[in-house]
């Protein structure tokens, strides 16, 4: 319960940032003032300001938006492409579709998947949306992978065997029956890939395949900072610091949404 | 002077009394037995010997082993008398050993580590021999069958001679043949070791012909303890009575007046290939089930008996139209069972009360799912309330979840469910293996008053002989994949025919005769 | 066990031959033309034209496949189109800085991990497992490019004990090792983060099957139970995570690599990006993939090694 709230505390506070930079930033995020460059943390600059003097919390709150996007929808893909993938394999055990989605799965394993981001967003040009698509295919199969697995596992149960005698179609079987009794664990799942995606976003726009100036993005402000870590450490800190705390926010709601939503269906098997 | 006596044993779990005051002494090569129903703490007082309870447990009273008691024993001084002086069987005999060590590994591991100057092999091979199992030391525990790898744990139970011997429920996983040779060897075992014996069961049956005294408990408490003709003379306690009662109860069935057939099944064969051997071998052919041929008249009840591996769940599977058949063919009033009209008139029931039903829906839900064969009555709420009525659960059951209901209760639920389009045929898999023998009983007597009501077919499938004679017209045995005797129930557990069946009836454990009334 | 291994080498050979076709179509729908990258906008068509010739470019697909997959059968990974080098020499110099790089962080990632994770698990709920998962938390969460700036800040910047980038190479054994060192932990550490977590799991499970409680029954400690039927049933699961590390690390190198200006192979497939010299991110990704392949393969020899019921 403990990692639960805190978890959640700290996505929220994160995607109301992200939210307010829609209406309010404490300062510009596109206009440079040079006088005020690199000021350390003070009353004025709350999280100091960068190499042009824009004020870095403006940027980290308008930075959120662009990790939770690609993130989120890189989550939107993987579900909605890998469930439906993994329920059909799942429904139809054996099968040639089950044999070749479980094959093309572990091909896409076999891919580094980093090598594979930096080439999609470099043959396809960098941008956001290039990064959420290389993001994306790579939650594929995870979804597609867990669902199937734990469905496999329902499809031994005797309620599924019940509802067969009963004459339902393993497509409505997998969408009365199994898919609800996943989607705990695909929810789990989510919280976790969406962390992985924040990381990953970070890591090309830090490689500048991710979002491009001038659009904001935490990635980038470490790329930025990298030169000068020496002189002003407060603005390679920062930008790392929140990715640190939104991915832990995250993956501690991810286990206690485990924790939160295990016992119950334990209770129910006991 | 007993080898293990337990004064006033005391346990709870988070301030959940589980042992209230049990007190029990074994002697030197006497069997005690220690029987209940699930939940009655039986095999909570067997961890509290092996001092393995689980941590949130608090225990308090006396175990006395050789003067000492392992209650306040330290933890150092324990892990030096289990397996020396205490050795314990468990259950599973499936998953009681490591995969990944051989068996003659594992056995000498325990010799060696309380004696560490023995000969560790050769004791093994010893102890192997003395448990009746003649495998080369290098098997690994995935090529025995469960017998043999129950004979393993108990050669690692016996390799130290310890004084005391707990087992729990150590047959019920296995077949009924199994079951006997098993229980032959651990008597045999306390009568030539000079071990003290604590057997625990859930069958009273298994241990009326084999324990020196039997200790009856329930939630926590022993009710009855005494030596065992003296306890099946007398049942002091009325819990005692009930027990043996439920256990060779019988269902009053009406009778069968001969019907022309409602399912018929002919010559069906149904194979599985096998993994290759190696990678250019030819598929082997696997066949569950070979050339059976039955009829099930309308009005019958007919049982299905075999043990596991026989081939029973894949005929049963293939009855209720889940599998394709490779050979023959099964038609419910002429229409093969594959069709959708046939599914209409046919529902099951399983073993398991607790993966029966899709936890997140509620009743209503739950037992009007064959509807979707009919269609929907115009009356779904008359249909519920009948058919939980009929089950003796409450029509406002209906709005529960079905983790507010017990095992027995479930059942009555899918009993509920297959009613409530009123199938002519009802397949009930193993459906009262999983309960408890009072639980049980009222579940068969539920069935012989829907047969009265409904004028109920079904095809009753069971490991165990008993429950098949008492609520069945006609019994069929199978091995390996066929028929071996079809026949009258009386007349088949009577007079068995064929040697298997003589063989299944000669190895199931029977109760005594009931005494007179008390 | 040759059923088994046969299926896995056939599966080897398939994913190997698939993958080759992935990477080569996609680098064929890229946009961009290699010769006209080299000569430049204002190249002539005639010239161009001979460069495309030369580099094979003009023959149908197919053919460039065949000769692309037959070639580095042999050992041939073609010649850069940007620097007129050997792909294979390029590529065997700059292994020389990612595969120690790699194994280095391994074998830091596995040291670290171990010990955490059997401790957790042997501690469960206790102060000790506490610590070990609240740091392995922090330690998934850690983006490891930040990581290896902050050891950057504080290592070559604040106390000045190690080199802040670059690479001497091996020459000097120990300088190279000491240059790699920095890099190697920056990715070690939120990897074996990953593996504790994973090993504390399937240690806990492991903890909860029978034979542990056979174990305790015949009168092993929680210990000694633990490490001696615990660990190698739990070490399964382990083992597929240390393949994929490997891979990962192999990969993931990609940008510590640019943090730390080495000369591995993510900085060669950077350059070969923006210089459109596809043969060698061809080349580079087939590396890379075959790599993952051949670990996975290997990873299922080890599953043989432990566990006898694949052996039959």
């Amino acid at each position: 319960m403990k990692s639960l709230t805190l978890g959640a505390l700290l996505t929220a506070l994160f995607v109301i940032a992200a939210a307010l930079s829609f209406l309010w930033t404490p300062g510009d995020v596109e206009a440079m003032n040079i006088a005020a460059r690199l000021k350390p943390p003070s009353a004025e600059y709350l999280l100091g300001t960068d190499h042009f003097g824009r004020d870095i919390l403006s940027l980290i709150m308008v930075g959120a938006r662009t990790s939770i996007a690609v993130a989120l929808v890189a989550v939107g893909i993987g579900m909605g492409v890998g469930v439906p993938l993994g329920l059909a394999a799942a429904a139809t055990r054996g099968s040639l579709l089950d044999e070749t989605l479980s094959r093309a799965n572990d091909l896409i394993f076999a891919f580094p998947s980093l090598v594979i981001a930096i080439l999609i967003t470099a043959i396809l040009g960098p941008g956001a949306v290039n990064a959420i698509l290389a993001i994306g295919i790579f939650n594929i199969p995870v979804f597609a992978r867990l669902s199937r697995a734990a469905a496999l596992s329902l499809w031994k149960r005797d309620f599924i065997l019940a509802a067969r005698t009963c004459g339902k179609s393993r497509a409505r079987i997998s969408a009365e029956h199994i898919l609800p009794n996943i989607a705990n664990l695909l929810i789990v799942q989510g919280t976790i890939q969406f962390s992985l995606g924040i990381l990953a976003e970070a890591g090309l726009s830090y490689v500048g395949l991710g979002a491009q100036p001038p659009v904001p993005s935490w990635g980038r402000m470490l790329a930025d900072a990298q030169t000068m870590v020496a002189l002003a450490p407060h603005v390679a800190i920062i930008p790392g610091a929140a990715i640190v705390l939104m991915v832990l926010g995250l993956n501690l709601l991810g286990d206690g949404l485990r924790d939160h939503l295990d016992p119950r269906l334990q209770k129910v098997r006991a | 002077m007993s080898v293990v006596s337990i004064t006033d044993l005391r346990v709870e779990i988070h301030g959940k009394p589980i042992l209230n005051g049990v007190s029990l002494d074994i002697a030197p090569g006497e069997i005690l037995a220690l029987t209940g129903e699930s939940g009655s703490g039986k095999s909570m007082t067997a961890l509290a010997v092996m001092g393995l309870l689980p941590h949130a447990a608090k225990a308090s009273g006396r175990i006395d082993l050789g003067g000492r008691d392992l209650l306040t024993t330290p933890e150092g001084d324990l892990c030096a008398i289990r397996g020396r002086d205490i050795g314990m069987i468990f259950q599973e005999p499936m998953t009681a050993l490591n995969p990944l060590q051989t068996i003659g590994a594992q056995v000498s591991e325990v010799i060696r580590l309380h004696d560490p100057r023995a000969d560790a092999t050769k004791r093994a091979r010893e102890a192997l021999d003395k448990v009746g199992l003649d495998l080369p030391l290098s098997r690994h525990p995935h090529e025995l069958s469960g017998g043999q790898r129950q004979r393993v744990v108990i050669a690692m139970a016996i390799a130290c001679r310890p004084k005391l011997l707990i087992a729990d429920e150590p047959t019920t996983a296995l077949d009924v043949t199994t079951q006997a040779q098993i229980i032959e060897l651990l008597r045999d075992l306390v009568r030539s070791e000079g071990m003290a014996l604590m057997m625990i069961t859930h069958d009273l049956a298994v241990v009326a012909d084999m324990a020196d005294r039997i200790a009856v408990m329930r939630a926590g408490d022993v009710v009855e303890s005494a030596p065992t003709a003296q306890l099946f003379a007398r049942m002091q306690h009325p819990y005692t009575r009930q027990l043996f009662e439920a256990s060779r109860h019988r269902a009053d069935l009406p009778p069968y007046t001969p019907a022309p057939p409602l399912l018929q099944v002919r010559d069906v064969r149904r194979s599985y290939p096998l993994p290759r051997a190696h990678p250019f071998a030819r598929r082997g052919q696997f066949t569950a089930v070979d050339g059976v041929s039955f009829d099930i008249g309308t009005g019958e009840r007919l049982g299905l008996v075999g043990e596991s591996g026989c081939g029973k769940s894949t005929l049963t599977r293939a009855i209720l139209g889940l599998d394709p058949v490779q050979g023959g063919q099964i038609t419910l009033d002429g229409v093969p069972v594959t069709d959708p009209a046939a599914r209409r008139n046919m529902q099951v029931v399983f073993q398991d009360p607790y993966s029966s039903f899709n936890p997140r829906h509620r009743v209503a839900r739950l037992i009007t799912e064959p509807f979707h064969l009919t269609g929907a009555p115009t009356d779904p709420q008359k249909a519920i309330a009948e058919a939980l009525t009929a089950v003796g659960l409450h029509p406002d059951d209906q709005h529960k979840h079905i983790h507010a209901f017990s095992g027995g209760q479930r059942q009555r639920l899918a009993i509920a469910r297959a009613l409530i389009i009123r199938p002519k045929l009802i397949v009930f898999d193993e459906a009262v293996s999983a309960l408890d023998v009072r639980v049980r009983a009222q579940i068969l007597d539920l069935m012989a008053d829907l047969s009265r009501a409904y004028g109920l077919t079904y095809l009753f499938i069971s490991h165990d002989l008993s429950v098949v004679r008492s609520i069945t017209d006609r019994v069929l045995v199978m091995q390996s994949g066929k028929i071996v005797e079809d026949g009258p129930t009386e007349q088949v557990f009577d007079a068995p025919s064929h040697p298997y069946t003589q063989r299944l009836l000669a190895a199931a454990p029977h109760l005594p005769e009931a005494p007179d009334a008390a | 066990m040759l059923a088994y291994l046969f299926r896995r080498l056939m599966s080897l050979i398939l994913s190997l031959a698939v993958a080759s076709l992935v990477i080569f179509l996609v680098v064929e729908v890229a946009p961009g033309d290699p010769a006209s990258y080299m000569l430049g906008i204002n190249a002539q068509p005639d010239t161009l034209a001979a460069l495309r010739a030369e580099l094979g470019l003009d023959l149908p697909p197919v053919q460039r496949y065949v000769a692309w997959v037959t070639g580095m059968l042999s050992g041939d990974f073609g010649t850069s189109y940007t620097y007129r080098t050997e792909v294979a020499g390029m590529i065997a110099q700059r292994l020389w800085v990612s595969l120690p790089l790699a194994l280095y962080a391994l074998v830091l990632s596995t040291l670290i991990a171990f010990p955490a994770g059997i401790l957790a698990a042997a501690r469960r709920g206790r102060a000790a497992d506490v610590t070990v998962m609240a740091g392995t938390q922090l330690g998934v969460a850690i983006p490891n490019f930040w990581f290896a700036m902050l050891l950057v800040l504080l290592f070559a910047i604040k106390l000045r004990w190690m080199p802040s980038g670059g690479f001497p190479g091996w020459d000097d054994p120990a300088k190279a090792l000491i240059s790699l060192t920095l890099p190697a932990v920056a990715l070690a550490l939120p990897q074996a983060a990953i593996l504790a977590r994973i090993l504390r799991s399937s240690l806990i499970d492991a903890l909860g099957e029978d034979y542990i409680r056979t174990a305790r029954a015949k009168g092993l400690t929680r210990w000694q139970a633990l490490r001696r039927h615990g660990l190698r049933n739990a070490l399964i699961p382990v083992l597929t995570i240390l393949g994929l590390q490997f891979s990962f690390l192999l990969a993931g190198a990609i940008i510590i690599e640019q943090v730390f200006y080495l000369p591995g192979l993510g900085r060669l497939i950077f350059q070969s990006i923006s210089q459109r010299d596809l043969i060698v991110v061809e080349s580079v990704v087939m590396l890379l993939v075959f790599a993952v392949i051949v670990v996975n393969f290997l990873t299922d020899l080890a599953y043989v090694a432990v566990d006898p019921r694949l052996r039959r």
